[in-house]
C-alpha cells in the first residue's frame, strides 16, 4: 500500500516538471506579448524593453524555464500581470470551488453510472439494458457544452428550476447547493456513460464465474449475489477507467466552468489565457495538473483497498 | 432401499436439461433418473462431459444463466417439486436443505472477501444469529474439516490458502447449516490422501448422526467401493447402469461400466482415476442412433445402431440400459 503511495509520488515529479515545461513553452509560443499587454497601447519601445527586462523576457528559454522551476518551489507563482495580485492567492480562492464541483460531478457520476450498469448487466438483452446502453452511446457522443446549454435552456430559463449562474455559497447552504445542482450533474453527465459500459462489460464476466455461482448456492438473494459479491469484483476496473478519465473531467470542468461561471480554476484559466496574464495561466495548468496526479493517486488507492491481493 | 422408497429424500425422474451453445441448443442430459434416501449414498461415476455437474447444477437449478434450462423431469424433494418452486423458495433450499460442494476449490472462494465472512454469510442467510455465535459456529465447521489453525483461517483471504484448504474451506460452508442433503463434485480431487480420508469419514459421520443424504460424484472407484450404497453410471447424458454397489461391482451388465471396472483390483493400488475405456468421448452434439455407446462397444450388435436401450431391471435394484443385459 505504501509502495503504492511512493511509486505514484516518484512518477509525479517528472510528469510536474514536463507540465510546468509544456506550459511554459505554449506560453511563449503565443503571439501575444506580455510586456505589450502590460504596458498597454501607445508604449514606447524603451519602456517595453525595460519591462522585457523586467519580466526576465529576454533571456534564453531553458533559463527562463530553470528560473521558474526555483520560483514555483519556493511557492512563488509570480503575480498577476492583470491585476497584480500574488497568483497564488487568486488559486487559492479559485481551487475550493473546483475541488467542490468535481467531487459533487464525481457524487453524481460514479453511483449513478454504476447503478445503470449494473442494472443493464442483470437484464442483460432485454430492453432496459438496450436503453441504458443506447443513451450512454448518446451521452459518450454529445459534447460537455451542448449538455450544459441543454440543461440551462430548459431547467434554467425555460422552466426556472435551477440557478445556472455562478456559486451560490457554501455547500451546506440551500443556495449553495441549488447553485451546484446544474454544474455538477453536466460535468458528471460526461462520466456516466463510460462508467455505465465500463460497469456492465465487468459485471457481466464477473457474473460467470465460480465464487458467483457459490454466493447463489448459499442462496444468497440475487441482490446480494449481484451487489455484494459481482460488483465487489467488477469495480477496480471501473476505478481505473475513473483516473484514465480524469482528464475529460478536468476538461469538462474548465467548459462547465465557464459556462455556468463557476469561480474555480478552469474559468480562471480561460480568462488568464485569454488576456495573455503569463504567471495566472501557468499556475492554473499547475493546479489542474496536480489534480490530475491526486485523482491519479486516490484511484491507485482505492484500488489496491478493493483487492486483499495487492493490499497486503 | 425399501425405507428410501417409502419416503425418499430426493427423488429425479426423467430429467432433461439442455444448454445454449454457439452452435444451437444441446441436450446434455435426459432421461435421468434416480433416487437417495435419507442418510444413504449414491455415487455418480462416468467419464468427464458425461453430464454429472449438470446433473448436480440441475437440482439446485443453478444452470448456467442464460444457457442452462430444464426440459423435462422433475426433481422432488421431501416430496416438494423444485422444478417448480420460485426462485423465492428454491433460494430457503439452497444451503439449508440441499448444499452442494463445486468442482473447482481454486476459484470457488470470492478472492475479495476473508473466509470467515464468506462462511458466516452462508449461515446468515438461513438462521438468525448474532456475529460472535455465527463467527464461533463457522470456527467449529473449520475444525471440523481439519483446517490447521482455524482461527487465523477466519481472518485470511482465499489466495492466502493452499488448493486444499480451499477445498475444505468449501465443504466446511456447505455443512454449515447442516443440510438434509449434500452434493459433492469430487469433492477431494485437491486433497492428500489423509485430508482425503478425514473428509470422507467426516461425511460418513453427518450419514449417520444426521441422516445427511449424500450425492457423491468421483472418478475414484476405490472411494466408491467405500461410501456408496448405491451407484449410478452416466454415458453420454444418460444412465447407462444403476443398483446398489455391491451388484453393480460384481455383476457389472453394461459394457462400459465392465470396461470402467475392468482394472479396478489394481486401481486401489495406484489410487487411480477412472480407468480409460477404448474410444473417445462422444459429441453430444451429434450423438448416434440406438446406444451412444455402440461405437466403442465391443459387443455393439446391429440392433445397438437403431433402437435406444431403456434401463431395465436385471436383478432387484440393479438395472441397465443394454440390449444384451439378460432380464430379471
Ligand atoms: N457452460 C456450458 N456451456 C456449454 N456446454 C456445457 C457447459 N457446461 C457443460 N457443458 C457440456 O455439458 C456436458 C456435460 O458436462 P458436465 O456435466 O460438466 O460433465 P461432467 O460429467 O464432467 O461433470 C459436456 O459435454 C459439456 O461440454
Ligand atoms: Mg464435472
Amino acid at each position: 500500500m505504501l509502495r503504492v503511495v511512493i511509486n505514484r509520488l516518484l512518477i509525479s515529479i517528472p510528469v510536474l516538471i514536463g507540465v510546468l515545461f509544456i506550459g511554459f513553452l505554449l506560453l511563449i509560443v503565443a503571439p501575444s506579448d506580455p510586456a505589450a499587454v502590460i504596458a498597454g497601447e501607445g508604449a514606447t519601445p524603451e519602456l517595453l524593453a525595460v519591462l522585457r527586462q523586467e519580466l526576465g523576457l529576454d533571456r534564453p528559454v531553458l533559463e527562463r524555464f530553470a528560473l521558474y522551476l526555483q520560483r514555483v518551489l519556493q511557492g512563488d507563482l509570480g503575480k498577476s500581470v492583470i491585476n497584480k495580485a500574488p497568483v497564488i492567492e487568486e488559486l487559492s480562492y479559485a481551487m475550493g470551488p473546483t475541488f467542490e464541483l468535481m467531487l459533487c460531478a464525481l457524487l453524481v457520476a460514479v453511483p449513478v453510472g454504476i447503478a445503470l450498469g449494473s442494472l443493464a448487466a442483470v437484464m442483460r438483452g432485454r430492453w432496459i439494458d438496450r436503453v441504458i446502453m443506447m443513451s450512454s452511446v448518446a451521452g459518450l457522443s454529445m459534447p460537455g457544452f451542448m449538455i450544459a446549454l441543454l440543461a440551462i435552456q430548459y431547467f434554467g430559463l425555460h422552466w426556472g428550476l435551477l440557478p445556472f449562474q455562478g456559486r451560490g455559497g457554501p455547500l451546506w447552504t440551500w443556495s449553495g447547493i441549488l447553485h451546484m445542482v446544474l454544474p455538477a450533474t453536466t460535468l458528471g453527465s460526461i462520466l456516466i456513460g463510460p462508467i455505465a459500459r465500463m460497469t456492465r462489460t465487468a459485471m457481466l464476466e464477473v457474473l460467470t464465474l465460480d465464487y458467483i455461482r457459490t454466493a447463489r448456492a448459499k442462496g444468497l438473494s440475487e441482490l446480494k449475489v449481484v451487489l455484494k459479491h459481482a460488483l465487489r469484483t467488477a469495480l477496480p476496473p471501473v476505478v481505473t477507467l475513473i483516473g484514465l478519465q480524469a482528464g475529460y473531467l478536468l476538461g469538462g470542468a474548465v467548459v462547465t466552468e465557464t459556462i455556468f461561471a463557476w469561480p474555480g480554476v478552469g474559468r480562471l484559466a480561460i480568462s488568464a489565457i485569454a488576456s495573455s496574464d503569463f504567471p495566472m495561466a501557468q499556475g492554473t495548468i499547475l493546479v489542474l495538473a496536480v489534480s490530475f496526479l491526486i485523482i491519479n493517486l486516490m484511484v491507485d488507492l482505492i484500488y489496491c483497498w478493493l483487492d486483499p491481493r495487492i493490499r497486503l | 432401499m425399501t425405507q428410501a422408497e417409502a419416503n425418499p429424500l430426493l427423488r429425479v425422474t426423467r430429467l432433461r436439461t439442455s444448454i445454449a451453445t454457439d452452435m444451437g441448443r444441446m441436450v446434455v442430459i435426459s432421461d435421468v433418473s434416480f433416487e437417495v434416501g435419507a442418510g444413504r449414498t449414491l455415487c455418480i461415476v462416468g467419464e468427464s462431459g458425461c453430464g454429472k455437474s449438470i446433473t448436480s447444477l440441475s437440482i439446485m437449478r443453478l444452470l448456467p444463466k442464460p444457457q442452462g434450462r430444464i426440459e423435462a423431469g422433475h426433481v422432488s424433494f421431501l416430496g416438494r417439486d423444485l422444478t417448480a418452486l420460485s426462485e423465492r423458495e428454491m433460494r430457503q433450499v439452497r444451503g439449508r436443505d440441499i448444499s452442494i460442494v463445486f468442482q473447482e476449490p481454486m476459484t470457488a472462494l470470492n478472492p475479495v472477501f476473508t473466509i470467515g465472512s464468506q462462511l458466516t454469510e452462508a449461515l446468515l442467510a438461513h438462521e438468525r444469529c448474532g456475529t460472535a455465535q455465527a463467527r464461533a459456529r463457522a470456527l467449529g465447521a473449520l475444525r471440523e474439516v481439519g483446517i490447521p489453525d482455524p482461527e487465523s483461517r477466519l481472518d485470511a483471504y482465499p489466495h492466502q490458502l493452499s488448493g486444499g484448504q480451499r477445498q475444505r474451506v468449501v465443504i466446511a460452508m456447505a455443512l454449515l447449516c447442516r443440510p438434509k442433503l449434500l452434493i459433492a463434485d469430487e469433492p477431494t480431487t485437491a486433497l492428500d490422501v489423509t485430508v482425503q480420508a478425514q473428509i470422507l469419514e467426516l461425511f460418513r459421520q453427518l450419514r449417520n448422526s444426521h441422516g445427511m443424504g449424500l450425492i457423491l460424484i468421483t472418478h475414484d472407484l476405490g472411494v466408491v467401493a467405500e461410501m456408496a450404497d448405491d451407484v449410478i453410471v452416466m454415458y453420454a447424458g444418460r444412465v447407462v447402469e444403476a443398483g446398489p454397489v455391491a451388484s453393480i461391482f460384481n455383476r457389472p451388465q453394461h459394457p462400459y461400466t465392465i470396461g470402467l471396472l475392468g482394472s479396478l483390483p489394481k486401481v486401489s493400488e495406484r489410487q487411480g482415476r477412472l480407468p480409460i475405456v477404448p474410444g473417445t468421448v462422444p459429441n453430444l452434439m451429434a450423438l448416434p442412433e440406438g446406444c451412444g455407446f455402440h461405437p466403442r462397444c465391443p459387443l455393439a450388435q446391429r440392433r445397438c445402431a437403431v433402437d435406444l436401450p431403456l434401463l431395465n431391471a436385471v436383478h432387484g435394484d440393479h438395472r441397465a440400459a443394454c440390449w444384451l443385459a439378460p432380464l430379471d
